[in-house]
């Protein structure tokens, strides 16, 4: 009797660590996502290129609102001062001043570098929330930069993705998102990101410091520091139009 | 024949000035010749270079694919080749069809990524419609899943040879990322830009799958057998696969070249008409001067009996032997230049630095003789000279022999 008592006790015991701790990897990504998906932001930033261990520095300032709308001017160096970025939902126009006229980047446009960083078009386009694009699987925890991470797997569960797979280190701590990988459907490796700095902003760890590896490329990567972030904040409408875009 | 015989005399009364005369209308013709053989080469080389390694003589598309010249969409595409590839295949005049893949990619060495246009090729049926085949120059055509055929050009650009691994990226159909590691299996060398220097060549299932299409191809390519007719092969075509398709011939897609080859025929014809139109210049004043240092004798003619008509004769025919003497030397020089560029042909790269983008050939320019060309410049040289010179003729036949007498 006694023995079957423990393992009751033992079972349940069991019963409440599971349920405690074996999260889904859908509902790390949801707390990835309550951590970092803000309602909107104003930041200045200052992107690194580097290409063959020549570095050159690109800035330039920005207004998101949630993950369909996005605002970006170039102001340095004097070369991309004035050429601007709108996107709205899958969309995106650029401006540059010498041509007086936005353009719509489209179609395979989307697959090129922005403004020759490691970033493509599409890396930026996208919008939609990981959970509803990919079969989310816990595949293990990994120590990654001094830090108990959870190992995530993604997988397209519907066509319309760029990268058919991913794999996602998550912060065990923090619920940050703290290294990714994108994959091909072939299973080339295409794009490494690297988050290695985060702000606590309110309720939210935002990501200030990114790091985009083009794996196709050799010896290139580009860092992205976000600078003076501001979060929540209200944006006037005007911001998010092509008329603001093309202002003189 | 009197006035022949005179005419002739005349003419060599004053060799140096009947020759430079002459000369003055031989340079006209000759750059007429020289640049209507560089068209013909330019125009010939181009239309071989789209027929052999680009569209062959007519392609065939799903019904709404082709909005621009170097835009390749994936969203109507044939998805079932097999449909229609028998109807084609029964037009008499159909010789072969392939079909292809054309898809938006970039290659990456592993050290830099290049825009290119990805073509799938069926591997047996390329050789019986394409050239590709006969134009490579290292290495083998694709013979494996995993190979890839790139132009002598890319390879450079790339520092890619023979057993060199590279990735080819795109996006497919859903536009998901896809790419594939290939092997350079070999080197072609076509004389087409976008062969040599932008495309890379898979096998057609490989392509597929890449583009997650199944066993959908972008174009059929049809070559046919007599490609005289080729308006009423693509009526047939037309006829033959039905409204789900759209068909053209090779001119068709290419409309904007040979429109611009158009314009540039008409440049170089006003250039070289205004050479002629000086050496008429030149013409009339020869003749003009011939009529005037020649009053006293035309009026001792006209005293002796000579009529108008035989004045006119005799000055029409002195033009006429100074327009065939610079007609046939304007048609010879042109002539010779010409086969020196059939023969040699000339580097014209340096001048046209890369144009070779928009034309679909290179700019060593290799030209190609119309010898009824040659022979209507001839007669236009000659014809220009006789009419030329009607009006010092004129002044000519008003004279009064007495004054004409008088006149020192």
């Amino acid at each position: 009797m006694r023995d079957t008592k423990s393992i009751h006790v033992a079972l349940l015991i069991l019963a409440i660590n599971t349920f405690t701790f074996a999260q889904t990897g859908t509902e790390i990504i949801e707390r990835v996502d309550d951590n970092t998906v803000v309602v909107s932001s104003g930041y200045n930033a200052k992107m690194l290129v580097s290409i063959g261990g020549t570095v050159r520095e690109k800035r330039f300032f920005g207004y998101t609102e949630g993950k369909k709308l996005a605002y970006m001017e170039f102001s340095y160096p004097a070369r991309d001062k004035g050429t601007r970025f709108l996107k709205i939902e899958d969309e995106m126009w650029m401006y540059l001043p010498t041509v007086e006229r936005a353009t719509k980047i489209a179609g395979h446009m989307l697959r090129q570098s922005m403004m020759g960083s490691d970033f493509s078009y599409d890396d930026i386009v996208e919008n939609e929330r990981l959970i509803k694009l990919y079969d989310i699987e816990l595949v293990g925890t990994d120590s990654l930069y001094g830090k108990e991470c959870f190992a995530l797997e993604l997988t397209a569960k519907v066509p319309e993705v760029s990268y058919y797979f991913r794999k996602i280190w998550v912060d065990k701590d923090m619920y940050v998102a703290v290294k990714a990988e994108l994959y091909a459907k072939s299973g080339k490796l295409m794009k490494e990101i690297a988050i290695s700095d985060f702000k606590r902003i309110g309720r939210y760890k935002y990501p200030t410091s990114i790091r985009m590896v083009n794996k196709l490329r050799k010896d290139t990567y580009t860092e992205l520091i976000l600078e003076d972030v501001e979060l929540d904040i209200k944006i006037p409408d005007r911001i998010f139009t092509k008329a603001y875009l093309e202002r003189k | 024949m009197t006035a022949v015989k005179l005419a002739w005399r005349n003419v060599f009364r004053h060799t140096r000035r009947t020759v430079i005369t002459a000369a003055a209308i031989s340079v006209g013709l000759s750059a007429m010749i020289l640049m209507n053989s560089m068209m013909n080469g330019v125009d010939k080389l181009a239309s071989q270079n789209i027929i052999d390694y680009e569209t062959s003589h007519l392609e065939i598309f799903a019904d709404g694919y082709y909005r621009e010249e170097g835009v390749f969409p994936l969203d109507t595409i044939i998805d079932n080749p097999g449909l229609i590839l028998k109807k084609i295949e029964q037009i008499s005049n159909v010789k072969s069809v392939a079909p292809r893949v054309k898809f938006q990619a970039s290659i990456s060495n592993g050290i830099d990524e290049l825009p290119v246009i990805g073509v799938g090729v069926d591997i047996k049926k390329e050789k019986e419609v394409f050239k590709i085949v006969n134009s490579v120059v290292k290495g083998s055509f694709l013979q494996h899943e995993g190979d890839v055929l790139i132009g002598k050009d890319l390879s450079r650009d790339m520092d890619l040879d023979i057993g060199s691994y590279l990735t080819i990226i795109t996006k497919d159909r859903n536009g998901t990322y896809n790419a594939f590691d290939l092997t350079v299996s070999g080197i072609i060398n076509t004389g087409h830009p976008l062969f040599d220097r932008n495309a890379a060549l898979i096998s057609i299932e490989q392509a597929q799958e890449l583009l997650a299409i199944f066993d959908g191809v972008t174009e059929l390519s049809v070559r046919v057998r007599d490609d005289r007719n080729l308006v009423r092969t693509k009526e047939r075509l037309v006829q033959a696969v039905g409204k789900e398709y759209e068909v053209y011939t090779w001119r068709e897609l290419n409309a904007a070249i040979f429109e611009i080859s158009g314009f540039k025929r008409m440049a170089q014809f006003m250039i070289a008409l205004v050479v002629v139109i000086i050496a008429a210049v030149g013409i009339i004043n020869t003749m003009l001067m011939a009529v005037m240092e020649r009053i006293p004798e035309i009026g001792t003619l006209k005293a002796m009996g000579f009529n108008n008509q035989g004045i006119v004769k005799m000055f029409v025919y002195e033009g006429g032997i100074i327009g065939i003497f610079g007609s046939l030397l304007g048609c010879l020089i042109g002539l010779l230049l010409s086969l020196y560029l059939v023969h040699f042909g000339i580097d014209m790269s340096a001048m046209f630095g890369n144009a070779d983008i928009v034309y679909p050939m290179k700019f060593i320019i290799v030209g190609e003789i119309d010898y009824w060309t040659v022979l209507s410049v001839f007669l236009f040289g000659v014809f220009v000279s006789v009419f030329v010179t009607l009006w010092p003729v004129r002044k000519a036949t008003r004279l009064q022999p007495v004054d004409a007498l008088r006149h020192v």
